[in-house]
């Protein structure tokens, strides 16, 4: 009798996830046979064995190290967003701009007068270099959209929570915020119309961003502000305010 | 708490923003079973900075929280990939654990003349996880620690139900070697 036949079906006899048919022929098997027998009974052992291992508890030292790390990052974030992310993404991005800025200067001559640095090599024209930039002007293109989008997901789930806790702001700390947001509305549009006529214009994309973290961050202070409200806490609500006032 | 009973998706927003009170929700609601996972997968000398970890990585991946899975889940799969990372870079063959997700070589079969018991007391069960290649670890851990079913396993991991199961009973039986030998 060959016992390899059977042995994978010994785990899932002790799980109860073998067939009823499976699980009658093991059975009859098992009957004739001591070495899988053995080997069923220590499977069985294995198995209580660990789910009797008993569960541990983090120690409060885990806890202290999560939030200094916490607000490491939300200190590095201020005035820019929470979202870490974001800003990581966006040095990549801002290099692969500049890296496309460079690309069409050298190749089509174009001289962009808000970069410090003119470029070196003279102008090729040529239809692998025209090829070559358009690839990568697309490229950059897809990123800074990527990249928008991330921002406006998270504006629209800060958005969310900020309209779900409104009703505890007062009326004019609340049109304050709403005339702020405003502003920063209006330049998300204009950097967008900018960035439609000149997509690889850098002071374009360092603007629209520039205005998408305003607003995140605003967005970030009035969840802020309405869990002090919360809370009772008037002397963070009052720093927040405060803040508010001078942004 | 304040945060208990708040959507996931409010809770990580909150987080996302700085709310330090929703941040210490979340890690009071889930440290403890994350903990679990990171000390009997990595050991209990590096539990403790994995658990950091998984905080310090979650914070920076919430933007990308789509709520699809409850917060829960998208964290104990952040916890469960960063500590087959660090067993990866611990055994230093980056490439050992995905391969050996399916891998279908299976372990020894222990004699069944000697039996787990008979020499439990050389090598104690923690130990002998503790031995086991990453991804009969994950799997063991994951089913017979952690009372995981195989369809979840298989998501969590991203295998197959039946690599699962194949994992899981070589992973019984390598334990059953290294218990008995």
């Amino acid at each position: 009798m060959d016992c390899t036949e059977f042995r994978p079906a010994l785990s899932e006899l002790v799980d109860g996830t073998l067939s009823r048919e499976s699980k009658a022929r093991l059975e009859s098997h098992l009957e004739g046979c001591a070495d899988c027998r053995a080997l069923l009974a220590d499977i069985r052992r294995i198995r209580l064995s660990a789910r009797a291992l008993p569960k541990v508890a983090p120690p409060d030292s885990v806890w202290q190290k999560v939030r200094a790390d916490f607000e490491a990052q939300t200190r590095q974030s201020r005035p820019a967003p929470a979202l870490h992310f974001v800003p990581k993404r966006r040095q990549v991005l801002a290099g692969l701009a500049a890296a496309a800025v460079l690309v069409l200067a050298a190749s089509a001559g174009i001289y962009f007068m808000t970069r410090p640095t003119p470029p070196a090599a003279a102008p090729v024209e040529s239809a692998a270099a025209h090829a070559g930039t358009a690839q990568a002007v697309q490229s950059v293109e897809a990123e800074l959209d990527l990249a928008d989008q991330h921002y406006e997901k998270a504006i629209a789930e800060l958005d969310k929570v900020a309209k779900a806790g409104q009703a505890v702001l007062d009326p004019e700390t609340a049109a304050v915020l709403q005339k702020n947001i405003g502003v920063t509305d209006q330049a998300i549009r204009e950097s967008r119309a900018a960035l439609r006529s000149e997509p690889t214009s850098e002071v374009a994309q360092s603007s629209l961003f520039e205005a998408l973290q305003r607003k995140v961050g605003l967005l970030r202070d009035t969840v802020a502000l309405i869990n002090e409200m919360r809370k009772g806490n008037q002397a963070g609500t009052a720093e927040i305010v405060g803040s508010l006032g001078k942004s | 708490m304040s945060d208990i009973g708040i959507g996931d998706r409010e809770l990580a927003a909150r987080c996302l923003a700085g709310d330090r009170e929703a941040f210490e929700g979340l890690y009071r609601q889930h440290a403890h079973r994350l903990y679990n996972l990171a000390y009997r997968m990595a050991g209990s000398a590096d539990a403790d900075d994995l658990l950091q970890d998984v905080f310090l990585q979650a914070y920076r991946k919430l933007g990308s929280y789509k709520g699809d899975s409850s917060l829960g889940t998208w964290l104990y799969r952040l916890a469960m990939n960063l500590c087959l990372d660090h067993l990866r870079s611990r055994q230093g063959k980056m490439a050992q654990v995905t391969d050996s997700l399916d891998e279908d070589n299976a372990a020894e079969v222990a004699s069944p003349e000697r039996p787990a018991e008979t020499n439990a007391a050389r090598l104690d069960l923690e130990q002998a996880i503790e031995a086991l290649p990453p991804s009969y670890r994950a799997t063991f851990v994951l089913h017979d620690v952690e009372g995981y079913q195989h369809d979840e396993i298989a998501k969590l991991l991203g295998i197959a139900e039946g690599s699962s199961k194949s994992l899981l009973h070589k992973a019984r039986l390598r334990l059953r070697t290294l218990l008995g030998s």
